[in-house]
């Protein structure tokens, strides 16, 4: 009794420090830079935070954003996954009520780091779910730590997916728990969070695909049980109900084909109850080879009816997100928006190692130990390892729902390979459970608590482990001993790794950028937000601002501009209307922008500082953006030089150096960096002589990064291009 | 309604002072100051309109025509086509900021012409004749007793713009049009929304070169310069509403041209000289409007934004200023366009006629389009010999809300049906199964 009650203490301990770790862990961006947003859509999420304190759920719920995607207006209430904005507002409330008033942009930057503790608490569930405690620790530990989901959840990175994976991690302990207990309270709650999921990430598709996956696998592998049948009914129903009150999700359960697996798993469960009701009822020796005869049609059936339905485009064909899932090539030559983003680009090797680091290793090794004993959900686990490795080879961005399941079987793993190793009694395999725990989660504890003191660890952890009670062998014991240190050390390693990625990598706001000079000190480049400053500053507060939409959502959250196209691209000819603009000739665009009453143009240019994620290396992109909408006006190949190369000097195409977007950015900066010059981001000579006659320079930041330009006002004498008088 | 009430205002400051919306200085450049007798006529008529001309002479070095900024005079009289230059400083930007600013122009060209006024009519699209040219009408022509030359240059031209705005006084009473012309021709791009004929040839008229100076050459007359093609006075209005004339010759101008005829019956060089300089100078056709007033016409209040299919009412007052005073502007083309990216609604505004107000009410009821978006409320109404009007409201129409759709459908009824059907069934089975001893075996 006393011995479980201190162990119990003892994994508290250890859950919360893990959870300081992971909160720590991610504060390097707000140590070094300041409590700031990151990157792109956190700005969109935290912009309708604010709106959503300010003016109350009803309104926000209704709102619609006459302020982007002009003139055509976007219905944010209906075309977002409020939860995150919910989650954070509420939390705001609540400090707010207990008299900590705290400002929201604080709720929102520290908002991931907190759910990430949370997902490693999950992530400890699940484990102990499936296997024991001791591999609950270590995954929870990896998790707490793994650069694959820091990297979407470092304090600032206010993003859907740092609460969704949380959720994604619960959802699946519930519904692990409720397959185990067969308990409806359980599956009521799997489905309750499946519908905070739902209303938090588009990523709930992979719950709502996985879990139909498991039951399906369960009935092929002849599981079946009530306790199955109880839950997913109960999941299903009420998880599919309470999804489609999300309005940005509506119907789409009803009839698109994501949603069509678990609708049939649904469909399918029902009819294997209703026959293994029969079963009880009239037992019969062929009835079994009847009813296998009668389930193979009736899956036939489904796939027929699927399969009409889906060509007769009654459910709605897949997206080209989706497609772009199977086939890697698919979105560059259908969809270019989708695989003109980086993140939906196929993972590379190294990112791989860089995300996961010593973990993928020790992911088969847990996969190992869980084909031991099939239980359920363990079952569940390997279909999960599965799919969740597929996905991550297929975009980067999935390494992020990769990165559960290989902290929790690197869990299991380690704790595995300790169990047998830590050992140093010779009747290892027997013992029992309680007396393993003790030794096992000490190294755990000292990797946490010591992280510095490498050195001394190793000594410490081998002391402790060589007072066995019987000792056998002094050349096992010494070959135990070198397992476990080696493996220690590698462990260590990973923690270091995973700090330094997490120093280096990921914890930069991109809306502010550092570089260091030869002695070593930091600059900060701060042109984002001066430029976006200065909009605020001097233009009028119904300005419209025309940019590429990847500055949309950043213009209205630091500018408080309306802006024409952002990170939403839900429409993708407006978008493909902004290529043409910058990929036109200056009369023609000239025209275009008028007719759009658009009132300033900004484009991003980073051959000055070398900075390479700039509009003219978009550019292409762009034009096959809208090449896909305007064939005739647009034309990929026109933009390369006689022989094929991107060009942007002297020697470029006509049709780049008469475009927009090449003026805009090459605009006096021959007069700059001198006609000589180079452009540091291409490593090509800058364009010696750039006229502009129907745009004039407003404003360009101080490292160049930022330019803003305006349309002339018509000549008042009717000239064209338009002159200054 | 703040514009209307401002116009007003600027109405009522100028009756005490000039009629002119725009201000009562004018200057008239000459070349020699002495001269201006040759003009009393028309200076008199301008002095009569409570206008105070200065009269300078080209080459006077103390021309200045802005100060900080500002124009120091808010109309001025090029009748010196032989000078090189004004002023000191006075060049062809600095006269397009005069124009900027809102300055108006009276410009006289002359068979003689410096190159410094060809440049500053081309600013303005207009192409003068070259050098030595002289518009002739071997039909409609006057012989000038003083003069002694054989050249039949002073044309009798008939052929106006009927144009209300421009030249009321020719267009009301449909009097016989006889103006003295002598000067030369010039053109302008057709396409010019912004150009304006005001009184060109006729089918006799030619624009010739002359030989000497009372003999003319023996080169035939282009078609592009002859015949309705030739034009003897244009006017040009900017886009911020200045407002330039182009005459072909100073001589219409001069006493001895007004004086040859004085019938009131005749609409002669006096009266077509007004009516020019009157709109000119912004006396005539002038467009002033209310900011519009768009309110929902269920309850009559204006809101920011409105929903789809709502029922709007918009309501826009347009006065017109003119001959000196602001009347009710009536018009059956004005247009109203909704429009987000393309037009949704595009319809006539009607007014009823306002009797005695200066202004007459354009009001129309509209069902929004069942789109939402950013929607621009735009009237663009420009005419020729009124001001340009743009009227554009952006306003957003929202989509409906959460809570105005309707609550229950009809076709969800089975629904409904099947959803108590199953609760009732499952209340009725629970009761047995609790309560009947021999329903659960």
């Amino acid at each position: 009794m006393e011995e479980s009650k201190k162990l119990y203490l003892l994994k508290i301990t250890i859950l919360l420090l893990i959870s300081v770790t992971a909160i720590s862990s991610r504060l390097f961006s707000v140590l070094r830079y300041e409590s700031i947003i990151h990157e792109f859509d956190p700005w969109f999420n935290y912009r309708t935070t604010q709106y959503l304190v300010n003016n109350g759920f009803y309104e926000f719920w209704n709102w619609f954003d006459s302020k982007s995607w002009y003139p055509l207006g976007r219905v944010v209430g209906g075309t977002l996954f409020p939860g995150i904005m919910v989650t954070s507002a509420t939390i705001y409330k609540i400090l707010d009520k207990i008299g900590l008033h705290v400002d929201i942009r604080d709720v929102c930057v520290f908002l991931a780091p907190v759910f990430s503790s949370l997902t490693a608490i999950a992530t400890y569930l699940i484990t102990n779910e499936v296997q024991d405690s001791i591999a609950g620790l270590f995954a929870a530990a990896f998790m707490g730590v793994a650069p694959g989901y820091i990297s979407r959840s470092v304090a600032g990175s206010y993003d859907n997916e740092g609460i969704a994976i949380f959720l994604l991690v619960f959802t699946f302990y519930l519904w692990l728990k409720s397959v185990r207990t067969g308990s409806m309270f359980y599956s009521c709650m799997t489905a309750l969070f499946y519908f905070y999921m739902v209303s938090a990430w588009g990523g709930y598709v992979f719950i709502i695909n996985m879990i139909p996956l498991h039951v399906f696998t369960l009935l092929l592998m002849g599981r079946y049980n009530n306790d199955i049948y109880v839950s997913y009914s109960t999941f299903y129903v009420i998880g599919t109900l309470a999804s489609m009150q999300i309005p940005f999700v509506g119907f789409q359960p009803t009839f698109t084909s994501e949603h069509m697996a678990s609708l049939g798993t649904f469909g399918l469960l029902q009819i294997f109850a209703f026959a293994n009701y029969l079963n009880s009822m009239i037992p019969q020796q062929h009835f079994r080879n009847i009813f296998r005869t009668f389930l193979m049609a009736i899956i036939a059936a489904m796939f027929m009816v699927l399969f009409y339905l889906t060509s007769t485009k009654k459910i709605a064909p897949w997206t080209g997100r989706f497609y772009s899932l199977w086939d890697t090539g698919y979105a560059k030559i259908h969809v270019p928006i989708i695989a003109s983003v980086s993140e939906h680009q196929p993972t590379a090797w190294s990112q791989f190692f860089m995300d996961l680091n010593i973990l993928m290793w020790l992911f088969p090794v847990g996969l190992y130990f869980i084909f031991q004993k099939l239980t359920d959900s363990q079952i569940f686990l390997i279909l999960y390892a599965v799919l969740g490795s597929y996905f991550a080879g297929v975009m980067v961005r999935l390494i992020l729902t990769l990165t559960p399941i290989v902290c929790i079987l690197s869990g299991i793993g380690a704790s595995e390979f300790y169990k047998v190793f830590l050992n140093f009694k010779e009747s290892a395999p027997k013992d029992s459970d309680e007396s393993n725990k003790k030794p096992n989660t000490e190294p755990q504890q000292q990797k946490k608590e010591l992280k510095k003191k490498v050195s001394a660890q190793n000594i410490k952890s081998s002391k402790k482990s060589t007072k066995p009670n019987s000792p056998f062998d002094p050349f096992t014991k010494s070959i135990h001993l070198f397992v476990v240190s080696v493996v220690t050390l590698m462990l260590i390693m990973f923690q270091i790794h995973s700090t330094w990625v997490t120093s280096n990598a990921y914890s930069s706001p991109s809306v502010v950028l550092a570089s260091y000079d030869q002695k070593g000190n930091k600059i900060i480049i701060d042109d984002f937000r001066e430029a976006y400053n200065w909009l605020t500053h001097n233009t009028k507060e119904d300005s419209k601002i025309m940019s590429w939409w990847d500055y949309g959502y950043q213009l209205a959250g630091l500018a408080n501009r309306t802006t024409l196209v952002d990170n939403n691209t839900w429409n993708n000819t407006h978008i493909a209307t902004m290529a043409k603009i910058f990929a036109a000739d200056e009369e023609t665009g000239y025209e275009i922008v008028n007719t759009l009453d658009v009132d300033y143009l900004l484009v991003v240019y980073g051959g000055i500082l070398g900075y390479s994620g700039d509009d003219i290396n978009k550019f292409l992109w762009m034009i096959r953006i809208g090449q896909g909408v305007y064939p005739n006006d647009l034309r990929e190949e026109k933009f390369y030089d006689s022989n094929g190369n991107y060009n942007i000097g002297d020697n470029a195409s006509p049709a780049m150096r008469s475009s927009i977007m090449h003026k805009l950015t090459y605009y006096r900066v021959s007069d700059f960096v001198g006609v000589d010059g180079m452009d540091r981001a291409r490593q090509q000579k800058v364009p010696s002589k750039v006229t502009l006659d129907y745009f004039e320079e407003v404003f360009t930041s101080s490292n160049w990064m930022v330019r803003l330009y305006k349309p002339k006002s018509p000549d008042i004498l009717g000239r064209s291009p338009p002159k200054s008088i | 309604m703040l514009n209307f009430l401002l116009a007003l205002f600027i109405a009522f400051f100028s009756f005490s002072s000039a009629q002119s919306l725009t201000g009562s200085r004018i200057l008239a450049l000459l070349p020699e100051t002495k001269i201006q007798t040759q003009y009393s006529t028309f200076f008199e008529q301008l002095k009569e309109r409570n206008y105070s001309v200065a009269i300078k002479a080209g080459s006077d070095k103390s021309i200045e025509l802005g100060k900080l900024g500002e124009n120091l005079y808010d109309h001025i009289l090029f009748l010196c086509p032989k000078c090189t230059k004004y002023g000191k400083n006075i060049n062809l930007p600095s006269i397009l900021k005069f124009v900027k600013n809102g300055g108006n122009i009276l410009f006289a060209a002359d068979s003689e012409m410096s190159q410094f006024n060809y440049d500053l009519a081309s600013e303005f699209g207009v192409v003068f004749e070259t050098k030595e040219s002289a518009v002739i009408d071997h039909t409609h022509y006057y012989n000038v007793p003083t003069s002694n030359s054989t050249i039949k240059d002073t044309v009798i031209a008939r052929n106006l713009n009927f144009n209300k705005h421009i030249l009321p006084h020719y267009t009301d009473n449909k009097s016989q049009p006889e103006i003295f012309f002598k000067g030369i021709a010039h053109q302008f791009n057709k396409n010019s929304y912004m150009n304006l004929s005001i009184l060109s040839g006729s089918l006799t008229t030619a624009s010739v070169f002359k030989a000497s100076k009372d003999k003319l050459s023996v080169i035939p007359p282009s078609s592009q310069l002859s015949g309705y093609n030739l034009n003897l006075v244009s006017v040009f209005q900017t886009l911020n509403n200045a407002r330039i004339a182009f005459i072909g010759g100073t001589e219409m101008l001069k006493d001895i041209y007004i004086d040859i005829q004085k019938s009131d019956n005749i609409y002669g060089n006096s009266k077509f000289l007004k009516d020019l300089s009157m709109w000119t100078f912004h006396e005539s056709g002038v467009l002033s409007h209310s900011s519009p007033l768009i309110y929902k016409t269920l309850d009559k209040i204006s809101y920011e934004s409105y929903q789809i299919k709502d029922s709007i009412t918009y309501q826009v007052n347009i006065s017109e200023y003119n001959q000196g005073k602001w009347t009710s502007f009536a018009a059956n083309d004005v247009q109203l366009e909704i429009r987000m990216l393309d037009p949704y609604i595009r319809t006539t505004l009607d007014y009823t006629p306002s009797g005695d107000l200066e202004f007459n009410t354009f009001k129309k009821v509209i069902t929004l389009p069942d789109k939402y978006g950013v929607f621009k409320f735009q009237i663009i109404y420009n005419r020729p010999g009124l001001t340009w009007v743009t009227i554009t409201d952006t306003i957003p129409i929202l989509p409906l809300r959460h809570n105005q759709f309707p609550r229950f459908l009809s076709q969800a009824y089975p629904y409904y049906t099947s959803s108590f059907v199953l609760l009732g069934g499952f209340v009725i089975l629970s009761a047995l199964w609790i309560f009947s001893p021999t329903f659960n075996k």
